[in-house]
């Protein structure tokens, strides 16, 4: 049985590139950056950075010493 | 009037950034370097290892879907902490000699680097979202055992990861 995918006459679709997949998931999470969480960030790639650091080790409670 | 909210560049410290393999590498440096300060550890990264991680995230997340609500949020954080943990990508060893009784945080981070490291990192892009949308920390500090048995159930079962929240005993602002 012939496959209906294509339509008669057409091309096979091309699978979709590495680019266009990474392309794809980039604004899938940037509707989620702005729907769920209003667009919300740090002020620099610096300050986000302190901010993922700090809280790793804040899952091990104050440092001693 | 007062001045609207500071709005960030996107560039900067946005979900979307994650996307781009760099930034992804950086993420996880920042976690894993964070951890290794925190317990004078030095770290030892397999970057091959964490290349292949990052591809098999992005591919798992194109493959699930999702709507662009908080249920894919969580999915890709729980996504990620698998993807990580299925790889060999860090090691951790002592800088110096301990003194005394061992630190049981450093002995679970050097028994468990893989996993506690992919934990953490999801776990940190989690809360630091969190903490921006509600103001409020969604964290804990976390007893040794809790995190040896996060990170032992993360050993057997990769894909327990989607239950970060639960193993991590993480609040969440989405009832």
């Amino acid at each position: 049985m012939a496959s209906n995918e294509n339509e008669p006459g057409s091309r096979p679709r091309a699978a979709p590139s590495a680019e266009d997949i990474i392309r794809a998931f980039h604004d899938d999470l940037t509707a989620i950056a702005e729907r769920v969480f209003h667009g919300t960030g740090a002020p620099s790639l610096d300050d986000h950075l302190a901010e993922l650091r700090q809280v790793a080790q804040s899952f091990f409670g104050r440092a001693h010493g | 009037m007062a001045d609207p909210a500071p709005r960030t560049d996107a560039a900067f410290g946005g979900l979307a950034t994650l996307a781009d393999q760099a930034q992804f590498e950086i993420h996880y440096d920042a976690v894993a370097s964070a951890l290794a300060d925190r317990f004078t550890l030095q770290t030892h990264y397999n970057i091959a290892e964490l290349q292949d991680a990052y591809a098999i995230w992005i591919a798992k997340c194109a493959a699930a879907g999702g709507e662009r609500d908080y249920r894919h949020f969580i999915a890709v954080i729980g996504l990620l902490i698998e993807s990580l943990a299925r790889y060999r990508i860090v090691t951790y060893t002592p800088m110096m000699r301990s003194i005394g009784a061992p630190d049981a945080n450093v002995e679970v981070l050097l028994k468990f680097p893989n996993e506690v490291t992919a934990l953490l990192v999801g776990a940190a892009i989690y809360v630091v979202q969190v903490v921006r949308l509600t103001g409020r920390d969604p964290s804990i500090p976390l007893e040794p055992l809790v995190l040896e048995n996060a990170a032992g159930i993360l050993r057997r079962r990769p894909d327990a990861a989607i239950r970060f929240r639960e193993l991590l005993q993480l609040a969440t602002p989405w009832s």
